[in-house]
């Protein structure tokens, strides 16, 4: 069964119902509202950015449900990207907080943590300052609580 | 631009992303992410060993170079190379209350200092028993769901059993326990009724070169929610093991070996037939070391029709079962471990490569090299994959290249993760780090040629591989070969084995995949891997 929704700029998508609730968001939308025709207002995604996570539904329609908990072992979590995500995820800067942004809003954990994931990757390795840049953040800390901070924290390199 | 991270949950995944070293630097960005992220710096502590053995110590220097502030697992190597560093006793008070999975296996006193504000226990991993961990149990009843205790394979090897008497009134009141897993414990159950209790409540049970003494001969209430269980060279009378499985009809996972491998196989059948059967669930199954002949694997493949993933490296699983397999679970078998089976021919692996679309892993002694002529495997999702080639030196002659066969038949294998290419076919050198003798030279003809010339370059495909395991493989790679796997293999993790048989040139070599390969680490077998893996 197919279902509408619309965006930020009243652009409507016509996606299926399995599509669709790989948000689950949309999914206990649908399941408040039952049965009906009305298209569902996604206000805070934009046309650009819902089209984007539209084809990630799509192509992930069939993955199994994830269940995730703080007791994951981080040492068996993967920080590795598959490809096909990798390259749905070659978009600028802009683009790809947009998408997290909507994947958080709409609740699609696996979107998330890809998009979390390549922000991840391309922070990797650099300083305070060139990741305040990456985030247009202002440095709150006077240059003393800054080293005091990593003065603080060194044993966590070592364990 | 908007900034996705001013989120809770968005900053949370961020850093559930993030290498320690990152989150680290993380925190000195803004005020509300180091609010945000210093908690989960706390989330996972380890409380280090005492100290390192030397044989551990020596493998710890040669690898040295590998050590990085970017792996947190790494961290545990550092105790034996610098001094250590501890949180300032205010640090403690204010974040220990964080830790969420703590890992105990020495540092007493930094243990005695943390462990009053440890409330929120979820995972507790130790080798330690003593009286200080009753308080640290006590306040985390409420939380913790799962529960580890295992003897240091690193401090005392081989080590006898550690009897715990008094364990179980704490793991009765964890309401919230899930997993519990015992290496090397000896329980008592006195009052005959807590083992039950205790497993009315768990999702996993692992009881590995464990005893359980005075446990019922009886329980009245199936376990429901035990989905896997692991009894490996547990002390159970075999007999009550059986008794063990019929009370858990929801399982899944099972793992099953005993110390001298015997196993009563015909009890287990008519378990698997009677109506306490898990076969409508059961998935997973490990018998490796049992003495379990091939045509009783022929009748448990048949009675568990949802087969996915079967373990059976050294057992007799022969001709009989590989039909057997192939005529009731190939479309949907995962992973095959048939390593170490004296009836498991090439024939075998070869039905088995052709026959089974979905695996993921696999596992056997020997494939033919003939038999990869005209890349007829069919399971071309394979992530993991360790086999030995033989009859190298009967690939029809001339070709070029050399091994292509061999090598075009693995490049098929575009998601393969883990490639180990067992042992040559003949026995290793007494010295591996001596060089190639004269008189072993006209033997290579029958090892697989791991140069671009040979068709190596074919495995520009294998983009994911992460960990490649040479060991006995007698390789004399040129520099060409190395700059190579530099460009295509930026993802390799793990090298095991020697890539040149001379110790100098064999130590350059790894000095440059090492440098041009960010995070590989190279070990010369798997001897040292294994002690490396054992302090992790």
């Amino acid at each position: 069964m197919p279902v509408t929704l619309t965006s930020l700029d009243d652009v409507k998508f016509t996606v299926d119902k399995e599509v669709a609730e790989r948000s689950i968001l949309i999914k206990n939308m649908i399941e408040d509202v039952g049965e009906s025709d009305s298209p569902i207002p996604l206000p805070n995604v934009s046309s650009a950015v819902l089209k984007k996570v539209i084809e990630y539904c799509e192509h992930h329609r069939n993955d199994p449900v994830q269940v995730q908990d703080e007791t994951d072992d981080p040492r068996k979590r993967s920080n590795d990207i598959e490809e096909w995500d990798m390259k749905f995820m070659t978009v600028d800067q802009e683009m790809l907080f947009e998408i997290i942004l909507a994947a958080n809003y709409l609740d699609i954990k696996p979107l998330l943590d890809v998009g979390c994931k390549t922000v991840a990757n391309i922070i990797k390795g650099k300083t305070p300052e060139e990741i305040r840049k990456v985030f247009n953040i202002v440095n709150d800390f006077t240059p003393e609580e800054e080293a005091q901070i990593k003065k603080e924290n060194e044993w966590a390199e070592d364990r | 631009m908007t900034n996705p991270f001013r989120h809770l949950a968005t900053i949370n995944c961020l850093a559930r992303n993030l290498d320690r070293a990152t989150l680290l630097i993380c925190l000195r960005v803004c005020r509300a992410w180091y609010r945000v992220l210093e908690p989960l710096l706390w989330h996972d502590f380890w409380l280090l060993r005492n100290h390192i053995p030397t044989d551990y110590l020596i493998v710890l220097q040669r690898n040295r170079h590998s050590i990085t502030h970017n792996d947190v697992r790494q961290g545990l190597f550092k105790q034996a190379l610098i001094q250590r560093r501890y949180p300032s006793p205010a640090s403690i008070e204010k974040n220990a209350q964080h830790i969420r999975r703590l890992f105990y296996y020495g540092e007493e006193h930094l243990f005695q200092q943390l462990a009053p504000f440890c409330t929120q226990l979820r995972y507790l991993e130790t080798a330690r028993y003593g009286p200080e961990m009753k308080p640290l149990l006590l306040q985390n009843l409420d939380t913790l769901q799962t529960f580890i205790c295992k003897t240091d394979p690193v401090k005392v090897p081989g080590a006898e059993p550690v009897f715990m008497e008094w364990i179980w009134k704490y793991l009765v009141e964890m309401k919230d326990l899930r997993v519990l897993e015992l290496d090397s414990i000896i329980l008592s159950d006195y009052e005959g009724s807590k083992f039950g209790i205790v497993c009315r409540k768990l999702t996993r049970l692992s009881l590995v070169d464990s005893k359980l003494i005075e446990r019922p001969k009886s329980e009245t209430e199936d376990f429901m929610t035990l989905k896997s269980l692991v009894l490996d060279q547990s002390y159970i009378p075999k007999l009550e093991q059986l008794e063990l499985f019929q009370l858990c009809p929801a399982m899944e996972s099972l793992t099953w070996r005993s110390r001298t491998g015997a196993l009563p196989i015909a009890n287990f059948l008519a378990y698997l037939s009677s109506d306490k059967s898990p076969a409508a669930h059961l998935a997973k199954l490990d018998l490796s070391t049992s003495k379990i002949l091939d045509e009783d694997f022929v009748q448990i493949i048949q009675l568990l029709p949802q087969l996915t993933h079967l373990q059976a490296a050294k057992t007799l699983f022969g001709s009989a079962s590989t039909q057997a397999l192939l005529q009731g679970q190939a479309h949907q078998m995962q992973l095959i471990n048939l390593l170490d089976c004296p009836d498991v021919t090439k024939v075998e692996t070869q039905a088995l490569l052709q026959g089974c679309p979905s695996l993921k892993v696999f596992y056997a002694p020997v494939v033919s090299a003939v038999g990869m002529l005209g890349n007829r495997w069919v399971c071309t999702d394979l992530e993991e994959l360790d086999v030995s080639i033989a009859e190298i030196d009967q690939l029809p002659a001339p070709s070029f290249p050399r091994h292509r066969a061999v090598y075009s038949q693995l490049s098929m294998l575009v998601h393969l993760r883990v490639l180990r290419l067992g042992d040559s076919g003949f026995a290793p050198m007494p010295d591996p780090r001596a060089p190639v003798s004269t008189s072993l030279a006209p033997q290579l003809k029958y090892v697989l040629d791991m140069r671009l010339d040979s068709g190596l370059g074919l495995l520009s495909t294998l983009t994911q591989l992460r960990e490649l395991d040479l060991e006995n493989m007698h390789a004399a790679m040129e520099f060409g070969t190395l700059q190579w796997m530099a460009q295509n293999w930026r993802g390799l993790r793990l090298l095991v084995g020697c890539v040149h048989p001379l110790e100098q040139q064999r130590k350059l070599s790894n000095d440059f995949l090492r440098e041009f390969i960010p995070g590989l680490k190279t070990f010369f077998n798997r001897k040292e891997l294994q002690m490396w893996n054992q302090l992790q």
